[in-house]
């Protein structure tokens, strides 16, 4: 190649590439800055982590923390396993299929907004159905779900879990397709049950997938607002305020920019880390289907 | 799939793998059932027989009713504008980077990619506050192009599409540079007819994500003016909700969600096929 045609390839390359990279720039890579820099402010001159120890000594964040650690945890649990369990049963050929595959997926499809919308009333203290179906089983039936501790918490996870599965339930089954199927066969001659045939073949082939959903899954957990600004508002008493609810809180509510810059430098730091634990994972990946 | 040996199953097998989906879907199922049954109950059977599931005398009095008692005409106006202009333009950003990164060769093009894809992690969800004053200052505040503004490119779509431009043999390529192509050229007239499914792929994932978008609009928007349909729609509950309106919400919340499930019930595979690839390949 010529060197004038060279530098015109370049030229085009980077002309095709602006228009993504000043977007990128302006609405990624500008906030990043502006929380960092806010977070220590910086902008005044000197350096300093005044905000960081006025955050994380107050009780309000270390709450946030905990309860999200406890949502990321028990919704992400249930929903990859409904989801895994989901996947393996549907990896058949069967009737309905078709049907199952709409019933447990539709909810990845539905605003979140509005599938809160649809929870706060199936919860609702006097005319719940979930009150209602707990009464008919003997079980406590008068519960103030959305209002109440610990009840809130398990609003919001019952909302993410019935959300997610089906959504998992589908990155399992294109997992699950590459997985070759005379391996069955041959362990299918050799005596196998089909307990160990899921424990000896299917779980260990599935695991780069179970590694990448679980990845999502948490990182999912960590994006949970919308359901908590509609159902919750964080309460009752802080019980149901996640990190990126609290960003909200001190960015829009309090307007305290440099605590919500803080805590979003936090989360920053964070998700950058699974995104590093997700590129390392890939990696392995490739090399093992080599 | 391929018939084998082992998947074959006993009846008693197959018996049980039905009761363990039918109980599962059903479970999942349930809400929307739900939802369009007592969005069809008149306001009295809500509270003197809520747990019944078909109503009574069903009617659609509470679609009209809620049709009239907020603007939704206007909220869905805003949404589509929003999100088929927001794809319009994503279409055109998405697609000229993708090509860059697949077929041209320029110093600097694994960091700029690698830029790229952090964006898939960093979410705009978690840089609300800085893009806010960002909107604010550009005077842009309750306007449909701010809340589209940080979303005119998208790192999953640059990233399909760049796997899809990468598998297209250079012969093509080849073919139309004697022709005498420009860069341009060439993407519309050979590229793009070859990358189809994955632009389909990636307008499902595009147009589902920003009709459901709720925090960035609710915070951006302030009135009617700009506000789409599921902003609106917590504005109407928040106005509904001392009356405990459970018909009328419902109702409302049917409106704002049913183009979507419809568009799934009818283009179910292609939904499908869009939600894996943005997934685990991605």
């Amino acid at each position: 190649m010529t060197i004038s045609k060279k530098l015109r390839t370049w030229g085009a390359a980077y002309l095709l590439i602006l228009p993504s990279f000043i977007f990128l720039v302006a609405f990624t890579f500008y906030p990043i800055a502006y929380s960092v820099v806010t977070s220590l402010d910086a902008a005044s001159g000197g350096i300093g982590f005044g905000n960081y120890s006025k955050m994380l000594s107050s009780t309000e964040f270390q709450q946030a923390i905990r309860n999200n650690i406890v949502y990321a945890f028990f919704s992400t649990v249930p929903a990859v396993l409904i989801g895994l369990l989901l996947a393996i049963v549907l990896n058949t050929k069967m009737k309905g299929k078709g049907f199952y595959r709409f019933a447990v997926f539709y909810p990845t499809i539905l605003p979140i907004a509005t599938a809160s919308m649809i929870w706060v009333f199936l919860l609702s203290q006097s005319i719940g159905l979930v009150n209602h179906l707990l009464g008919i089983m003997g079980l406590p039936s008068k519960i103030d779900w959305v209002n109440t501790s610990p009840y809130a918490m398990v609003s919001i996870i019952i909302v993410y879990i019935w959300k997610y599965s089906g959504y998992y339930m589908l990155l399992f089954l294109s997992g699950l397709q590459s997985i070759d199927s005379s391996l069955y066969d041959e362990a299918y001659l050799e005596g196998a049950s089909g307990w160990e045939r899921l424990r000896m073949i299917t779980l260990p082939l599935l695991s780069p997938t179970t590694f990448f959903v679980v990845l999502i899954a948490i990182v999912n957990s960590f994006q949970a607002v919308d359901q908590i600004y509609v159902m919750t508002k964080g309460g009752p008493h802080n019980s149901t305020n996640v990190l990126l609810y609290y960003i909200y809180e001190y960015g829009f509510v309090y307007w305290e920019p440099e605590i919500a810059s803080s805590a979003s430098t936090l989360l920053f730091a964070f998700l950058l880390i699974l995104t590093f634990f997700y590129w390392y994972g890939g990696q392995r990946k490739v090399n093992y289907e080599r | 799939m391929k018939d084998s040996l082992a998947v074959r199953r006993s009846k008693l097998q197959i018996f049980a793998t039905h009761a363990v989906l039918i109980l599962i879907s059903a479970a999942i199922l349930f809400p929307l059932i739900w939802m369009v049954f007592v969005s069809m109950k008149p306001k009295m059977e809500i509270f003197s027989s809520p747990y019944s599931l078909i109503p009574s005398s069903p009617g659609l009095d509470n679609f009209s009713t809620a049709w009239g008692y907020a603007p939704f005409g206007k909220y869905y106006l805003n949404t589509i504008v929003i999100v088929f202009g927001l794809l319009a333009i994503q279409l055109v950003t998405v697609t000229m980077a993708a090509f860059a990164f697949a077929r041209l060769k320029f110093p600097g093009k694994d960091i700029l990619f690698m830029l790229f894809l952090t964006q898939l992690m960093i979410t705009a969800q978690s840089t609300i506050y800085p893009n806010y004053m960002t909107i604010s200052r550009l005077r842009l505040l309750d306007t449909r192009i701010g809340v589209m503004l940080p979303y005119m490119t998208s790192a999953m779509g640059i990233f399909l599409l760049r796997q899809a431009f990468m598998v297209i043999p250079s012969s093509l390529e080849d073919a139309a540079r004697i022709d005498g192509c420009s860069t341009l050229q060439m993407i519309w007239h050979v590229f793009i007819a070859q990358v189809k499914p994955s632009l389909v792929a990636f307008s499902i994932m595009s147009v589902t994500s920003h009709w459901n978008e709720f925090l960035w609009p609710l915070l951006v928007t302030e009135s009617t003016y700009s506000r789409p349909l599921t902003v609106g729609l917590t504005v109407f509950a928040q106005q509904a909700e001392g009356g405990a309106e459970w018909g009328l919400l419902m109702a409302a919340t049917l409106i704002v969600s049913l183009p979507l499930l419809i568009a799934f019930i009818f283009f179910q595979k292609m939904f499908v096929e869009s939600f894996v690839s943005s997934g685990v390949k991605g």
